[in-house]
């Protein structure tokens, strides 16, 4: 199949965090089963084959209101998108959904080819709860459009999908796809002495974590889990890889807690150097909390696969889809969200075990190569597109 | 004034220790003060005039991860008209930078935001419009 990958979002190059792994990862499963594609994004992405990438990029105007921007992007994007999809006559579009665009549902009706719209939540729930909705009105009924014209909607979790029927969007056309991991790259034995050397991990028992600091991560109770841990395990150390909003919240917790000798926080580093920072961990951590509105945590971490992958114990809450994927005792270790002491006292229990550490890993490891992978991913997309142009 | 008088760095985005050390070597070794904020804050004038108004400090500015993407810069460039300091800066983590300029916010970015005011109100029009024929055009989800 000949597939057009469409990136909207306002975010100029990206190259680290859960939705550049996404798209990454969906683009090298479509290629690992055979299948063609091209990628026209508004920002650059570092894909391996440059010639497949088309950056159309925003309009440097519109950059003094909120909002105006995305909404204008819309007709350059049809504008610019349209000659080149014409040439390439895509089977389908294959469009990661972002606020206020509604410019592949033109497209696909002119192209006359099925719309897969990639949904991971709702933009008007995201802007209330996370962010701050300026052009409510607008940014609902962009959304509207693209729920009414795909053809089929992949979302992550059933969260997500529970969400969206609530919205009025039809729950046939929806595909529950949860997140993957490439298991080549993301495996066990990793070589990453070099790491422990340079951030000085010998003789320690390392915690890692990955993320974007994003609100959903519970980085601030990973924090505030520091010093209960450290009181139960002396030679513990945490290493917190990636950036974001609460960095400083995070680094403010760790100072008044007097911790900081036993956390290091990388900052963010080249995804193809997260394998080695994740293989100098003994046990990584993810800490996910339910949704500030109290409903249930929709998302689908990448990070979580690639810890699966990585064959290391893993300790976490079961919010979600995690609490589907994990199972206590079995291939990780459950902590109750929101309870840095819990975690504090897992962690520390994992640390002093490492018989139990391997046999959690292990676990991990095989549901991450018999069960998630990108190819696989891809995969529930082409057969769902091929179902529906039977239909 | 010596190179030891504080400068005032307002952070919207990006690492807030980079930033420091790439304007501090711009300015030639001021000691600087960061303010963390959120991106969002701009429209907090108050609260922001109040933190780039330090009397006797040599430059005041305003950080990001990437200059090209940072949104609201008029805005930013008319709160650093009311800054203290000689010198004034809008800048990025990779060390792209912009300097105040009185005369170019006057010659250039003020009518470029008239400009982009009037085109933003067309844009608005215009999507509402398309999007409402849209949707009475197709069927719409029901939200409740």
């Amino acid at each position: 199949m000949n597939v057009a990958f469409l990136r909207t979002d306002f975010y100029g190059h990206i190259s680290v965090g859960g939705s550049f792994t996404h798209t990454r990862g969906f683009l090298d499963g479509l290629e690992q089963l055979g299948h063609e594609y091209l990628v026209i994004s508004s920002g650059d992405l570092p894909l391996r084959d440059r010639r497949r990438l088309q950056v159309i990029p925003y309009s440097t105007l519109y950059r003094n209101l909120p909002e105006v921007l995305s909404i204008a992007y819309n007709r350059r994007l049809i504008r610019r998108a349209l000659p080149l999809l014409r040439d390439l006559k895509p089977d389908f579009l294959y469009h990661r959904h972002s606020e206020f665009n509604y410019a592949s549902s033109v497209l696909a009706r002119r192209l006359d080819v099925p719309l897969v719209l990639e949904c991971n939540g709702s933009e008007v729930w995201v802007k209330k709860n996370w962010g701050k909705v300026y052009l409510e009105r607008i940014l609902q009924m962009a959304e509207d459009v693209q729920f009414a014209a795909a053809d089929l909607v992949a979302v992550v979790s059933d969260g997500v999908k529970d969400q969206l029927v609530r919205l009025g969007v039809d729950g046939n056309k929806i595909l529950v796809n949860p997140n993957g991991v490439d298991p080549e790259r993301f495996r066990p034995n990793i070589d990453s002495s070099s790491v422990r050397t340079k951030l000085h991990l010998d003789g320690k028992v390392v915690a890692g974590f990955i993320g974007t600091f994003g609100a959903w991560h519970g980085v601030d109770v990973l924090a505030r889990a520091v010093r209960p841990t450290v009181d139960r395990v002396p030679n513990i150390h945490f290493l917190i890889i990636g950036e974001g909003t609460l960095r400083g919240e995070i680094e403010r917790i760790i100072a008044a807690d007097g911790v900081e000798a036993h956390v290091t926080l990388t900052g963010s580093i080249p995804h193809d150097a997260v394998p080695e920072y994740l293989g100098a961990c003994d046990l990584l951590l993810s800490p996910h909390v339910q949704n500030s509105d109290g409903t249930v945590f929709f998302g689908s971490p990448t990070k979580l696969f690639e810890y699966l992958g990585m064959g290391k114990a893993i300790v976490a809450s079961g919010v979600g889809q995690i609490g589907d994927i994990l199972h206590d005792g079995v291939n990780a270790l459950l902590m109750k969200q929101r309870d840095h002491v819990d975690l504090a006292e897992k962690i520390a229990r994992l640390a002093n075990d490492p018989a139990l550490r391997e046999r959690l890993g292990a676990a991990a490891r095989r549901d991450a190569v018999e069960t998630f992978s990108w190819r696989m991913n891809a995969s529930r997309v082409v057969e769902a597109v091929k179902q529906l142009k039977r239909t | 004034m010596t190179p030891e008088t504080p400068a005032t760095l307002i952070v919207l985005s990006g690492h807030a220790e980079t930033l420091r050390a790439t304007w501090a070597g711009q300015l030639g070794g001021s000691a600087v003060r960061i303010v963390l904020m959120d991106e969002k804050a701009v429209v907090r004038a108050r609260t922001i005039i109040r933190e780039l108004r330090v009397p006797g400090q040599r430059a005041a500015g305003f950080g990001c991860k990437q200059l090209e993407l940072q949104r609201y810069q008029f805005v930013l460039n008319t709160y650093l008209l009311f800054a203290t300091g000689r010198r004034k800066h809008i800048l990025d983590e990779t060390g792209s930078c912009v300097e105040f300029s009185l005369l170019r916010y006057f010659v250039r970015d003020f009518p470029s935001f008239l400009l982009e005011l009037a085109a933003s109100g067309v844009i608005l029009l215009t999507a509402y419009l398309t999007l409402r024929v849209r949707l009475f055009a197709g069927s719409r989800p029901d939200r409740t």
